[in-house]
């Protein structure tokens, strides 16, 4: 039993979890538990969210993922996980930490964006787009030129603050494919592989993670360039940024069958309120990546663009 | 229940073409806009898709674990559209490891498969991936061909079973269980008007001889060409300079030594034969 930090919660344990930063704050009460134990095949009375997940009538979710494990997740405090197969330890921590997590932020009311977020100076931007799209390696690029990492992947919107809102980080940890450590320079010997079988990276980050929650400043959604050598970033206004927004918007259709769809329109209406967002054309090429890293480090060590 | 349409081919075959003529034919043949095609969204293989309707990364997931689930996401997707939708496909028409049809038969309404000949194709598409010619030959004469394997890089696609270029043809004409509409690229570089009428027939749309025209005119060679040079095109790969490149059929007679085509002509005689290409 350990207890950790994620979000700024205090997160108990059964589970080994190397991925989270170890709990140091107060004696609180643990604010989520997870605990190894038997998950039923299927919640009553459950809606399908798609072939792996089910939504239980009290927005209780359950995800299976065979030969991994069945996971639990309720009132935003509680996972249960039953493991499948022992051999795949950072497989089961994977679910848990991608879906598991997104569960437990919308159960509390939180907006996740399928974003990774870097810290510049005394606030942060996200870098939404869907997967391939290349948000860990800018992030991971960003990084390397003295950004420090919120969240790699899952960004959390905290719109509770009466403050603009605020990215609560997540865990020091890339997840980062082979050739994107090759051209960052990053030897992946000892480093471990989510899957076996294939050459993805958990990339540890301690020494670049910021821990504190953080103003958002903007949101970058990544575009493929589609072979345009001149694409600049451009700001986007009114339903093109609802649109572009709301397309990130981590787990939809999950959100969807747990009857958050209002909620989570009036949680972007809140964020394009406060934060700008930019289209940022990427043209998919390792050489190009530098260059923007420092346009966006440029942009907003100078204060935020309007 | 509506079921899905599988726009079928093998890379470089007409397949973006054909989606964008049914999105202007869909609009009484109004012009596209290549960037905002809704027809161009859904490929069956997309990490996107997949995402959406799985709720897990698919990047968590292993191969096999990927293709076991395909079917069900396609069931789910069915299950809650809410008019006929089409689906592009470049896999072979496979049977998972579990042994069920990747692409189910009870929510599939129809499939189009278009073919063209595999000397134009090793040409266009060894040019589209970066490759030399002699490797797509050899590509497209490898019977367990995986694209977009993705072992130490992560593309936009999940890894999809192309198997050679014959295997393929033969995947999706052979299936008694399909309705299914053949449709040949040279046949739609020469009458574009006529194939797609045929498509709408197929379709059981009704569509005006205006929008027909219209669908024609709006995805005319040069006009794409045009589009993806002042806008771009998301779907050209990292390793090509662009997507619409020539349009042509039976470009090979220059564009391949006599070495080259006897070769593909081996490897693939039989479907060659088959599809009248020899």
């Amino acid at each position: 039993m350990m207890d950790y930090l994620l979000c700024g919660w205090r997160v108990r344990s059964q589970l080994t979890l190397p991925e989270l930063l170890p709990w140091s704050g107060d004696d609180r009460v643990p604010d989520v538990e997870i605990i190894l134990g038997t998950v039923p095949d299927h919640l009553d009375g459950a809606k399908s969210a798609g072939p792996l997940i089910e939504v239980g009538p009290d927005n209780s979710c359950r995800l299976e993922i065979k030969r991994v494990a069945r996971y639990l997740v309720s009132e935003g405090r509680r996972v249960v996980i039953e493991t499948a197969n022992a051999g795949e330890d950072a497989a089961v921590r994977a679910f848990l930490l991608g879906t598991g997590f997104a569960m437990l932020c919308l159960q509390r009311g939180l907006f996740p964006l399928h974003a990774s977020s870097v810290r510049i100076g005394d606030s942060c931007i996200a870098l939404a787009g869907s997967s391939g799209m290349g948000k860990s390696t800018l992030a991971a690029t960003l990084v390397k030129r003295g950004a420090s990492l919120t969240a790699d992947d899952v960004s959390v919107v905290d719109l509770s603050a009466p403050a603009s809102p605020s990215i609560l980080p997540a865990y020091p940890q890339m997840k980062l494919w082979r050739n994107s450590l090759d051209n960052l320079d990053i030897a992946a010997e000892g480093l471990l592989r989510v899957r076996r079988s294939f050459e993805k990276y958990a990339v540890p980050a301690a020494t670049f993670f910021d821990s504190r929650p953080v103003r958002l400043a903007a949101i970058y959604g990544l575009a493929d360039a589609g072979g345009m050598q001149q694409a600049e970033i451009g700001r986007l206004d009114g339903l093109d940024a609802l649109g572009e927004l709301t397309m990130n918007f981590y787990r939809r259709r999950l959100a969807a069958a747990m009857n958050l769809q209002n909620d989570s329109m009036r949680a972007a209406l809140k964020i394009l309120a406060a934060v700008p967002l930019y289209r940022l054309p990427l043209t998919r090429s390792f050489d190009a990546l530098g260059a923007i890293a420092e346009e966006l480090l440029s942009r907003h060590r100078s204060g935020l663009p309007s | 229940m509506i079921g899905i349409v599988w726009l079928a081919s093998y890379p470089k075959s007409g397949n973006t073409w054909l989606r964008l003529a049914l999105e202007s034919l869909m609009a009484g043949g109004a012009p596209v806009r290549l960037n905002h095609v809704k027809q161009l969204r859904l490929g069956a293989a997309s990490r996107s898709l997949l995402e959406e309707v799985l709720g897990v990364d698919t990047s968590d997931l292993s191969h096999e674990e990927i293709e076991e689930l395909r079917p069900r996401c396609y069931e789910a997707i069915a299950r809650d559209a809410k008019r006929p939708l089409f689906m592009k496909v470049h896999d072979a028409r496979i049977s998972t490891a579990g042994g069920e049809p990747l692409f189910p038969p009870d929510i599939t309404s129809a499939a189009i498969y278009i073919v063209r000949d595999p000397r134009d194709v090793a040409v266009s598409y060894a040019y589209h991936s970066g490759v030399s010619i002699d490797a797509m030959i050899g590509i497209m004469a490898n019977p367990r061909y995986v694209a977009a394997r993705g072992v130490s890089s992560m593309s936009a696609s999940v890894p999809q079973r192309y198997l050679s270029w014959s295997a393929h043809v033969e995947s999706w004409l052979d299936t008694p269980d399909m309705k299914i509409l053949l449709l040949r690229y040279e046949d739609m570089v020469r009458d574009f008007a006529t194939e797609l009428g045929r498509v709408a027939a197929f379709l059981g749309m009704e569509p005006s001889p205006g929008a027909i025209a219209g669908a024609v005119a709006a995805t005319r060679f040069e006009r794409l060409q045009e589009a993806e040079a002042s806008e771009g095109f998301r779907e050209l790969a990292p390793t090509a300079a662009r997507f619409f490149r020539k349009g042509v059929a039976g470009g090979w007679r220059t564009d391949l030594s006599d070495k080259q085509v006897r070769q593909i002509e081996s490897d693939q005689g039989v479907a060659m034969k088959r599809m009248k290409y020899a």
